[in-house]
């Protein structure tokens, strides 16, 4: 995981401020004689990545929102021009920045939004009768060399969203809104699959010692989708939801076991094993529900709602024990 | 941190006089963010269990006003009577202990469940003759009980439920397009005041402020949402949202001033012209993209109080906003298009000027 400089100091001069070993008029100094606010250098780097990161992500979205208003004043051609003319100057800033620098990092992530907006011009201006996974599938295909050349998380981020959602639009397609709604075991299963697989290809690599890929968020991101979908499995199955299977389970407690072993025998990492405690309270609420609320009686409401206050609160003791060896 | 990187700090605060004597051995009181919103979402998940019990085992309860009102209460205060007794149980600080880990989640699931029964007596008691009266009275509960019951979690809860009962009450007055900035003025003058004393308090309330902006925004982004929550969004637009808007404008440019001038720069100064420019181009995009300003307000105040949760707030609030924007109806997609284009030219063009003007050859090679 990424070192979080900035971040212990305030947390221990926060710590010891409410135990009364700071005197409250003297915080704000402590604070900044810690290093834990921001000076002149700090401000001046955050502004650069703002203005870049906002600046581009306004762009992308106005011509994206322009290409949608279909506006009748511009023809087919021009806004075909549009879109590429966006491309082109995208790569050029690529090719004059490099993708080492934030900047053209910045200009790929947007030539990569644009690529999205030519293919949805394509099917808007020529009706070719493709479905729209097909767009997202096409989106993530056409990038995927940039995406592999970039060695940036968030281009990662955006790719693994793509996947996914054509993943979605394609069962939506196939088995309809309400498909997805009512049977949507196995959309889930493919979707836990493509993050799970994804999330584990990030430790690995990152653990093997690729280091831009230790960025906590996008793991972390990685490691709630994953954990999110195989908890919605379990809950299907302990539910008795349209005869989902117990494999759902015996993936769910699976994905735990390597979670405990990935994130606490292997490595520490609290924030994926509070993630994985919340699962368990979820599915065990959720197994005493299908099995005791049958009757509506007020005792089994009680009973579990014990169960849950009292799983979660050992979760915690256990948790803050180890978020205090996490910081030995 | 370790314990030598720990003594090394505080030896740096004790030179510079702001600490005496030996530094405290590491408590761990502080739980990490996370874990406070493992520990919230299942006190959550318990309360619905416990409202169920209550809804089973004594509907009168429930439907009665004045029975709804009085277990309510009855059950906050003993919720805060717990928290207390969880502290003790565990020493200096609640939860951290097995006990005063099970006494602090108990009292916060007990406190939510008063906190329904309280709406629902509130509810029948006012007979759905007003919902903007009702919604100001939740949003005053929750003011007690912010101050009254002893948690830092729970006072979040508090400030974020109860500044979105407000929210919803200046909604269904027709004053909706204003909450967002006075959400945002609110928090940014917090956010300056933060370390200056109550830091559990003002810590609480500004994190409660920030998830109630982010809901505020991602509403008042999406057409639907916002006509159905607060007006018909096919009407022109009306005096709040340009008050609104132009209010949220005005905060931002407020902010970054105190910003500069908290850093001892001038604000005659050429430094400070051009950061004013840049927030007022923001505070005039800010009259067509409603809720830019105000992500841009969370953004800047996390950074200033060095709190990287607040910063992934604020970007999160700005990604939710642009999502939702395209959905807003009030606005053409061709103004919108244009708003953003010329915003983001300014602000790619602003950034080549703060490289010029402000070279980081640091940042110039990363």
């Amino acid at each position: 995981m990424q070192p979080q400089r900035d971040v212990q100091p305030r947390r221990d001069i926060l710590d010891w401020a409410a135990q009364g070993r700071i005197a409250p008029g003297l915080l704000k100094g402590a604070l900044q004689a810690g290093g834990a606010l921001p000076q002149g250098i700090e401000w001046r780097r955050f502004l650069d990545r703002l203005l870049l990161f906002l600046g581009v992500a306004l762009v992308a979205a106005a011509i994206v929102f322009f290409l949608a208003a279909n506006w009748s004043a511009l023809g087919r051609f021009a806004r075909f021009a549009l879109v590429e003319a966006a491309i082109a100057v995208a790569l050029v800033f690529v090719w004059r920045l490099g993708l080492g620098r934030a900047g053209g990092k910045a200009a790929l992530l947007a030539a990569a939004l644009f690529v999205g907006a030519l293919l949805a011009l394509l099917g808007q201006s020529y009706q070719t009768g493709a479905d729209t996974f097909e767009l997202f599938a096409g989106w993530a295909v056409a990038i995927l060399p940039w995406v592999l050349l970039a060695r940036f998380p968030a281009l990662w981020i955006l790719w693994i969203a793509l996947v996914n959602l054509a993943a979605i639009l394609y069962y939506q397609t196939f088995h309809g809104f309400f498909g997805v709604l009512f049977g949507p075991e196995r959309m889930l299963w493919v979707l836990a699959v493509i993050n799970t697989a994804a999330l584990a290809a990030w430790e690995v690599l990152a653990r093997l010692g690729i280091a831009w890929l230790r960025e906590a968020w996008a793991m972390r991101l990685l490691g709630l989708s994953s954990g999110a979908l195989f908890t919605t499995l379990a809950v299907l199955a302990v539910s008795g939801w349209h005869e989902a299977g117990a494999w759902n389970v015996v993936a769910w407690l699976a994905w735990l076991g390597v979670a405990y072993l990935a994130y606490r025998v292997s490595q520490l990492e609290v924030f994926m094993l509070a993630w994985g405690a919340l699962s368990v309270v979820v599915v065990v609420a959720a197994l005493l529900a299908s099995r005791l609320l049958s009757r509506g009686e007020a005792g089994a409401f009680l009973l579990i709602g014990v169960v849950v206050l009292g799983l979660s609160a050992a979760a915690g003791f256990w948790l803050r024990a180890l978020a205090r060896e996490a910081e030995q | 941190m370790t314990s030598a990187t720990r003594e090394a700090l505080w030896e740096r605060l004790r030179s510079s006089g702001l600490v005496e004597g030996e530094p405290p051995a590491p408590q761990g009181e502080r739980a990490p963010w996370f874990l406070r919103v493992m520990l919230g979402i299942a006190g959550w998940i318990g309360a619905l269990f416990l409202l169920g019990f209550l809804g089973a085992a004594l509907p009168w309860l429930v439907r009665g006003a004045a029975s709804a009102i009085v277990a309510g209460a009855a059950a906050c205060v003993g919720a805060a009577l717990l928290f207390g007794s969880s502290a003790g149980a565990s020493g200096k600080s609640a939860g951290s202990s097995p006990r005063g880990d099970f006494l602090s989640q108990f009292a916060f699931a007990i406190s939510l469940t008063g906190q329904a029964l309280l709406a629902m007596g509130l509810s029948h008691l006012m007979e759905h003759r007003s919902f903007a009266a009702l919604a100001f009275l939740l949003a005053l509960q929750q003011a007690v009980l912010f101050l009254f019951v002893p948690s830092f979690a729970h006072r979040v809860w508090c400030a974020w439920t109860g500044t979105a009962a407000a929210v919803y009450g200046l909604g269904q007055l027709g004053l909706g397009p204003l909450a967002p900035a006075l959400l945002a003025a609110a928090f940014a003058t917090l956010g300056r005041r933060v370390y200056e004393g109550r830091i559990e308090l003002r810590s609480a309330a500004l994190h409660g402020l920030a998830i109630s902006l982010i809901t505020a925004l991602s509403v008042y982004g999406g057409g639907l949402a916002w006509s159905t929550l607060f007006r018909d969004a096919s009407g022109p637009l009306g005096w709040p949202e340009w008050v609104g808007s132009a209010l949220s404008g005005a905060v931002l440019l407020w902010l970054v001033a105190v910003l500069l001038r908290a850093h001892g720069v001038r604000l005659g100064s050429l430094q400070a012209r051009a950061a004013l420019a840049v927030a007022a181009v923001l505070a005039l995009a800010t009259l067509k993209a409603p809720g830019l300003a105000p992500a841009i307000v969370i953004l800047l105040t996390g950074f200033a109080n060095g709190n990287r949760l607040l910063v992934g707030a604020g970007i999160v609030a700005l990604v939710l906003y642009l999502s939702s924007y395209y959905y807003l109806l009030e606005v053409t997609l061709l103004t919108k298009s244009a708003v953003l284009f010329f915003t983001g030219i300014a602000l790619l063009g602003a950034r080549m000027l703060l490289n010029r003007a402000w070279p980081d050859r640091e940042v110039q090679r990363a």
